[in-house]
């Protein structure tokens, strides 16, 4: 093997991940992997109502059943948990969420009972006799008509189904929308959606007597955002919590089962067992939680020539039946609401409105699919009135790069970045003058091609002070991650983080990093598997969401290993007889500058840790640093203007779409993208996580809509009616990228996991592209062949008889 | 003489699991996917839904793929099982699947993959050259969510393309 390929430096290169190994010999270990003897079985009893009052619970013929240890309802948990109030102020932050239904059901799914078995299939049986008399009330599902004075209260103690309303004003809206050429209005509707990871939402709890420590072994992406809740509600040291979480069949957002581990622990605590949840499909469509659905109406005001003076919109969202996140999904949009283009002047009325719906939160490009879905969709229609081509539309608007550091009126901080030559490359990637004479030549044949782009930006990682917006009493600011890194006796080096991986390649990614860091080769680094709280360190923002990691954990890590560096320099220093100036770091050891005198990771390991005599004075035994690195935001301004992000990722897609107008079916025929995340650090695994986000928003555009009827019933409880995409659903996808390294990251990385929530939009952009020729209106985000046909018919297209 | 009165809910089964010979008491509404997991603690086949749409419980069974949360596990009486933990050589060395999903980062989270791999397998003893088209309809009943599936299409051409090279050399010799 040659000597460059065993060398450094190791970011950068498309390294395999060194997590593969088990995962393709079956040897990977997920929550039900794990044998828990003699635990108890814990499954839900839900609601068959959208919303209804619980009259009576009979558990009789339930306990009778072999196996059943009991049952348990709302009334059972609540001397031992604390209902989770909603962030948002008072008096609305009453809407509280607790893990079974109170009085009353508010959406249908939800639980209300929980059956606790010796086996799973005993818990199963069991939860089918269970008796619950309701009292069925008027379902509450349209958030436009929940808000008229009419309309049946979801939560009575707040006596409204307006849980939230603020309006955010940047600039001169006013001016901008008097001195228009024209103003575009459209109403423009995001359709709730589930990324629904393969592996549901699972939990193990287990109480140990002796020690009083609770230990959850769970699939949670964030469990340390939960520990001082978990332990307030249960009336314990934050330190009784143990949380490990194993390998996770994918999180994207929706692994956040706080309820449920909550539950877990009374269950555990109570019985002196292991208390077990698995989350079976059903389930975790109808009750986990759903992605945010927006109905906006809104308004762009743009001059004849394509340049757009400002945009102002009213962004209802529809949040279902709790707050147990949102309505943080809101002010998420705000991160970088004008996107890449230059416009000053934004203006949007949130609406958080309650309906008997399952509740939403985080789900992969949380807020960002939503405010590139309404700019970009805008910037199309704009064009299609003002006769332009929306390319040249939006080169028009675009922030130069000269103009970098780019401040937005919202106080985002864009840092650095090429949008022309994003632009640039795609239209060189996708040859859109020789589409457009495709596509006349396939209309006048009765066929409907059509082409669209989008182009986004995904901020991470998250600057917790965005929840000021929403609530300014939560006097929280910036995020924070940690990271350790050791040198064993045998000169191996040790990295844990606090990052919770669910198949993003954090051992892989962590591993070259160090072994830059430290001039090692990665093999010589070993990263913890999974996150345990007991091995790995942690701060109460560590997990892994909002693409964090390779900001967050990366930097953390560069500063636990500067920081070691430091050290071993000074004992080698120290040792030698030298200055800390002359010794350098070299193949896996520590020399003179002049190459001389080299001493092995392992032998000054001993030293530190056995031969403490001849270590330096006030220098601590052992070669281990911990690190927390935390980025220097500040906090929003009285007008709530803040940068809430650290990097700002950029990226475009383009799709090319054959829509057939009889059968109403969109087929994706070419899918480019193009995305700058700033330095690499694993090229393989960014491309990954680029496809994988692809595949999220073309499914969410072409199959994936979860759909009540008009009795609040969820209709797509399983992956029968929730059509996930499948490879024979696609084409292969085409992407490239430009490199240029963050201004403001130790690596020069900045987030990479959300695809810069374009390819959704360009998916709508290209059937609206498609079906131009009727002069039909899209207002949906979402082109099934239902809502297409129906569009078409509309348009009266002649149907085959 | 007392006989004992056979226990209904049970039945003894004679099975193959990855080549070797198991005799063993199931109990018949045991589903083949539980069987392998609780029974011989083969946790790779995994479960990822209630209707048999998402294939990360996929076996072989006598070579074939099947679901293996759609069929009890006294059905599989007589037959012979291949999981993804007989995938690789007794020895240890990966087959040509398993170092394609590898090298091309066919996988993230890890859920699906045993499934895609069982699929894959079933693919290329049916189609030893599939084209981008075959291999896309054979996986069409494995989901993954991860992935966006490119590079698994792209795994599975790789070890496609590997295989055929070694049954040449196979052939030189």
């Amino acid at each position: 093997m040659s000597k460059a390929r065993d060398a450094g430096p190791w970011v950068g290169r498309p390294l395999p991940r060194r997590e593969d190994l088990r995962f393709i010999t079956g040897r990977g270990e997920y929550v039900d992997d794990r044998e828990f003897p003699n635990a108890i079985h814990v499954v839900p009893v839900v609601s068959p109502y959208a919303h209804a009052t619980i009259v009576r619970i009979d558990a009789a013929r339930a306990l009778q059943f072999p196996g059943v240890i009991a049952v348990l309802t709302a009334a059972d948990l609540l001397p031992e948990i604390e209902p989770v109030k909603a962030g948002i102020p008072e008096p609305n932050c009453n809407i509280a969420s607790f893990p079974l239904a109170r009085d009353k059901v508010r959406y249908f799914g939800e639980p209300v009972a929980a059956v606790l078995a010796n086996t799973p299939e005993a818990a199963e049986h069991a939860r089918h006799l269970v008796e619950i008399e309701y009292e069925p009330l008027e379902p509450v599902l349209d958030p436009e008509k929940a808000i008229e004075p009419s309309s049946p209260i979801v939560h009575e103690n707040v006596s409204t189904n307006l849980a939230w309303r603020k309006v955010f004003r940047y600039g001169d809206v006013a001016g901008a929308f008097a001195g228009a050429d024209r103003i575009v209005k459209r109403r423009l509707h995001l359709h709730r959606f589930t990324s629904a990871p393969l592996e549901t939402r699972q939990a193990v709890v287990s109480y140990n007597r002796r020690t009083g420590v609770f230990d959850i072994f769970s699939n949670l992406q964030n469990p340390e955002r939960y520990r001082a809740r978990i332990a307030a509600s249960l009336g314990i040291s934050a330190d009784k919590l143990h949380f490990e979480c194993p390998d996770i069949g994918g999180g994207f957002g929706v692994k956040l089962h706080l309820l449920w581990a909550m539950l877990l622990c009374v269950v555990a605590r109570r019985y002196g067992r292991s208390a077990k949840f698995i989350e079976d499909r059903t389930g975790h469509l109808t009750a986990s939680h759903h992605g945010n659905e927006v109905l906006y109406d809104a308004e762009m005001a743009v001059l004849a020539d394509g340049t757009i003076l400002g945009v102002r919109t009213r962004a209802i969202h529809d949040e279902g039946a709790y707050l147990e996140r949102e309505p943080k999904g809101t002010v998420n949009q705000l991160r970088h609401a004008t996107l890449t283009y230059t416009f000053r002047n934004f203006e949007v009325d949130f609406l958080a409105v309650m309906t008997n719906k399952c509740p939403t939160g985080p789900n992969r490009a949380y807020g960002k699919v939503q405010q590139v879905f309404l700019i970009e969709r805008l910037i199309d229609e704009a064009a299609r009135e003002l006769q332009l081509d929306p390319i040249e539309m939006r080169k028009r608007n675009l922030v130069q790069p000269d103009q970098m550091p780019y401040e937005t009126p919202t106080g985002a901080i864009y840092d650095g970045g090429d949008y022309p030559e994003l632009m640039a490359r795609i239209c060189k990637m996708y040859d859109f003058n020789e589409f457009r004479a495709r596509q006349a030549a396939a209309l006048k044949e009765g066929r409907y091609l059509g082409v669209g782009i989008a182009v986004g930006l995904e901020a991470a990682p998250s600057n917790n002070s965005i929840q000021q917006l929403i609530d300014p009493s939560d006097r929280r600011s910036s995020d924070s991650e940690a990271a350790l890194v050791r040198i064993g006796l045998d000169g191996r080096i040790f990295v844990a983080v606090g990052s919770v991986p669910q198949g993003q390649g954090h051992e892989t990614t962590l591993s070259q990093i160090v072994a830059d860091e430290m001039a090692v080769h990665p093999d010589q680094v070993d990263v913890t598997v999974g996150y345990d709280s007991l091995r790995d360190p942690s701060t109460p923002y560590s997990g892994t969401h909002a693409s964090r990691f390779a900001v967050m954990a990366g930097s953390a890590v560069i500063g636990a290993c500067a920081e070691l560096r430091t050290k071993m320099k000074n004992i080698v220093a120290h040792l030698l007889e030298t200055s800390a100036d002359e010794v350098v770091l070299s193949d896996g050891g520590l020399t003179l500058r002049d190459g001389s005198k080299a001493i092995s990771f392992s032998e000054l390991a001993r030293i530190s840790n056995l031969d403490l005599a001849r270590l330096p004075d006030n220098t601590q035994a052992g070669l281990e640093e911990r690190y927390v690195f935390y980025p220097s935001f500040g906090q929003p301004n009285d007008s709530f203007s803040g940068n809430f992000s650290m990097t700002y990722a950029y990226g475009a897609t383009v799709v090319e779409v054959a829509v057939d107008v009889q059968t109403g079916r969109v087929r994706p025929e070419r899918i480019v993208t193009m995305h700058d995340c700033g330095t690499q650090l694993n090229p393989l695994i960014v491309e990954g996580q680029i496809h994988g986000a692809i595949a999220h928003q073309l499914g969410a555009a072409l199959l994936e809509r979860i759909e009540y009827d008009e009795d609040g019933r969820l209709t797509t409880s399983n992956f029968k009616d929730y059509l996930t995409l499948t490879a024979a659903d696609v084409p292969d996808y085409e992407c490239d990228h430009i490199e240029t390294p963050s201004l403001v990251t130790p690596l020069g990385a900045r987030g990479g996991g959300e695809g810069s929530g374009t390819p959704l939009v360009a998916v709508i952009n290209a059937v609206a592209n498609a079906l131009a020729p009727l002069n039909v209106v899209l207002v949906e985000g979402h082109v099934s062949p239902h809502n297409v046909w129906t569009l078409a018919q509309s348009a009266r297209v002649p149907t085959y008889a | 003489m007392q006989t004992a009165i056979p226990d209904a809910t049970k039945r003894r089964i004679k099975i193959t699991v990855n080549g070797h010979e198991y005799d063993r008491e199931v109990d018949v509404s045991t589903l083949l996917v539980y069987f392998l997991r609780r029974d011989f603690g083969l946790t790779g086949a995994h479960v990822g839904c209630d209707t048999s749409s998402c294939g990360a419980c996929t076996v072989l069974i006598d070579g074939r793929s099947a679901k293996a949360c759609t069929m009890l596990a006294v059905q599989a009486a007589g037959h012979s099982l291949t999981t993804v933990e007989g995938l690789a050589a007794e020895d240890g060395t990966l087959h040509p699947l398993q170092i394609g999903f590898w090298q091309a980062h066919g996988l993230q989270c890890g859920f699906c993959t045993p499934g895609m791999l069982m699929s894959a397998l079933d693919l290329l003893t049916e189609i030893p050259k599939p084209n981008d088209a075959e291999i896309r309809k054979a996986i069409a009943g494995n989901i993954c969510r991860c992935t966006g599936y490119k590079n698994i299409v792209k795994a599975i051409a790789h070890a496609a393309a590997a295989m055929q090279s070694d049954v040449k050399q196979g052939d030189a010799t």
